[in-house]
């Protein structure tokens, strides 16, 4: 029951991550290849903001132990403010270099983290990190109300992204991604949409980042390499790129489908072998659907 | 130069006109140079339309006709040379900002919202509530619901009234067409500039093309038009303007111009090469 729980938290989180993703790159065609830095920098700021000051083995030099809702606000607003400065200049370029220079930004910012003790403890990373509401939630149900959280919080993140996706905002977006000269010749700020769209993905990457670190109650630079972004973008594909019901299908099946083989019981030898034959599933899945349903199991509910 | 297009190679005598031309022009593109590398696109092109009325702009392929539109526009800069709307300096704006000063254009392969169907392709267009990041989540319905009634008598106005939730990608070349002008009309727009809008259309397009264009001149609107289909713009326009190797070679009535030496020259020469 409560790995059933976890899996079901851990898979609204990248609900949410996948979220993000939909509208930059279903709604409004940013090919963001470094999806993963904001999902970062949303986890570090709230680990930093919420800590206890670094004991005598810790080597980072700040933990400020405020409150966790400080730490959420300052996450998102770091990541927004990390989306400010990438974004600027990259969204004057087009799609494909666009991938390249997010992709070159996420790796950039995994380089700093993995290499300065300062912010993160390096390699070690931050474990001092509280789960949300520790001391409010009940102990013994204490699971049941961190995944319901995580749920409720991912059911409000769709409404609002389904609210925009609809929107006049959401459709000059889409106006934007389909046709980019078009769009201009009716008049439409078309840098300015974007900047705009790209901080909004980028906010809810962060709080997704931050959701994240409530869930592994560790930040750390292994667990934030590209790894994430393409399992964000799989997830899209396979629910269906432009929908949001499709960003959470696709990351609840993923993670439904990786974490029900991690439970079959199996012999040393063959779970060794099978632990390295994980991602094929994964392949094997993409491949199929983008064979046979190239808009995604729930492609039909794009906006 | 009295044709309602002017083409002026003596500057002195432009120069004396300049105070009563910025009036009377809507459209006024002077000594304008565009090179890509080692090609000459645009040699000095000088265009002038006045305020109210159709106007062609002619020429072999290759002329520089849809570089002209571009310069004009601010897709492309010009390397010199000024363009002027209703008399205020535009040049070197860019597309969506000489757009939101009251030009309109289409593009010679018709351009639109692909995944939106022909209402939303219009209902996109003005600026409307709730078009903003922050004021998303704000009521936008009622807004909405008055920007979809002027957008389904657009769409009447232009004869798709039948195909309003029709997927544009499932539209006729001639369809998108008219659709690509539909989408200017739900917004304030002076001056209309039209590349090449009935190649890809049926006769029968064409014919209610004509009509819309002939309707919007009549309500005031600028129009100029691209055309290689001569016999669709000649009886259209109150004047011509033939465009040969990135000059204006001739300009009047169209009468006048078809009987043009030099224009003859120029397509017989397009022609042959």
């Amino acid at each position: 029951m409560t790995y059933v729980l976890s899996v079901i938290a851990l898979a609204s989180v990248f609900s949410l991550l996948t979220l993000a993703l939909n509208l930059h790159f279903g709604i409004a065609g940013l090919i963001n290849f470094g999806i993963v830095a904001y999902f970062a920098i949303g986890a570090y700021t709230y680990a930093v903001l919420t800590q206890p000051p670094p004991s005598a083995l810790d080597k980072y030099a700040l933990g400020l132990e405020l409150p966790s809702s400080v730490g959420v606000i300052g996450g998102i607003a770091m990541a927004v403010l990390f989306a400010a400065l990438t974004g600027w200049p990259c969204l004057r370029l087009r799609t494909e270099y666009l991938a390249l220079t997010t992709f070159a930004f996420a790796e950039v910012l995994h380089s700093v983290l993995l290499n300065t003790r300062e912010i993160g403890n390096g390699t070690r990373g931050l474990s001092n990190i509280l789960p949300p509401f520790y001391t409010t939630f009940p102990i013994e149900d204490y699971d049941l109300w961190v995944a319901g959280l995580m749920v409720a919080i991912l059911l409000l993140a769709t409404i609002a992204m389904q609210r925009l996706a609809r929107s006049p905002f959401g459709a000059t977006l889409r106006a934007i991604r389909d046709d980019e000269l078009a769009a201009a010749a009716i008049a439409k700020p078309v840098a300015r949409f974007r900047l705009e769209a790209f901080l909004a993905g980028a906010a809810l990457a962060g709080f997704a980042g931050i959701l994240f670190a409530w869930y592994t109650t560790l930040v750390s630079p292994d667990l934030f390499t590209a790894n994430i972004t393409f399992t964000a973008f799989i997830a899209l594909v396979i629910g269906g790129v432009g929908s949001n019901y499709g960003a959470l299908v696709g990351s609840f099946l993923l993670f439904g489908i990786q974490e029900a083989i991690r439970v079959v019981p199996l012999s040393d030898d063959a779970a060794q072998l099978l632990s390295s034959l994980r991602p094929v599933p994964f392949g094997l899945a993409l491949i199929l659907i983008l064979r046979f349903r190239p808009q995604g199991l729930a492609g039909q509910w794009a906006v | 130069m009295s044709g309602e297009v002017d083409t002026a190679p003596a500057a002195a005598a432009d120069a004396a006109r300049a105070d009563s031309a910025g009036a009377q022009y809507q459209l006024e593109a002077t000594g304008i140079e565009k090179r890509f590398g080692g090609i000459v696109a645009l040699d000095g092109a000088e265009l002038r339309v006045r305020r109210g009325t159709l106007a062609a702009l002619i020429g072999p392929n290759g002329a520089g006709k849809s570089t002209l539109f571009n310069v004009i526009t601010g897709v492309e800069a010009p390397d010199r040379g000024n363009v002027a709307v209703a008399g205020e300096e535009i040049t070197g704006h860019s597309l969506s900002r000489v757009a939101a000063s009251g030009v309109a254009r289409t593009f010679q392969a018709p351009r639109g919202f692909a995944s939106m169907t022909a209402l939303d392709n219009l209902m996109v267009v003005p600026r409307a509530a709730g078009e903003r990041l922050l004021t998303y989540l704000g009521p936008w319905g009622r807004s909405r619901r008055i920007v979809r009634e002027r957008a389904e008598e657009v769409l009447a106005r232009i004869g798709l009234q039948d195909h309003a939730g029709t997927r544009y990608e499932q539209l006729s070349v001639g369809q998108m067409r008219l659709l690509e002008i539909g989408r200017h009309l739900m917004r304030d727009v002076s001056l209309l500039l039209l590349d090449e809008p009935t190649s890809g259309v049926v006769p029968s397009q064409q014919q209610q093309l004509g009509m819309l264009l002939r309707d919007l001149r009549d309500e005031g609107m600028t129009i100029l038009v691209v055309e290689h289909n001569l016999g669709f713009v000649m009886p259209l326009v109150a004047s011509v303007s033939v465009m040969d190797r990135g000059r204006i070679i001739a300009s009047g009535p169209p009468a006048a111009v078809q009987k043009d030496p030099t224009v003859i020259a120029a397509y017989l020469g397009g022609a042959a090469s």
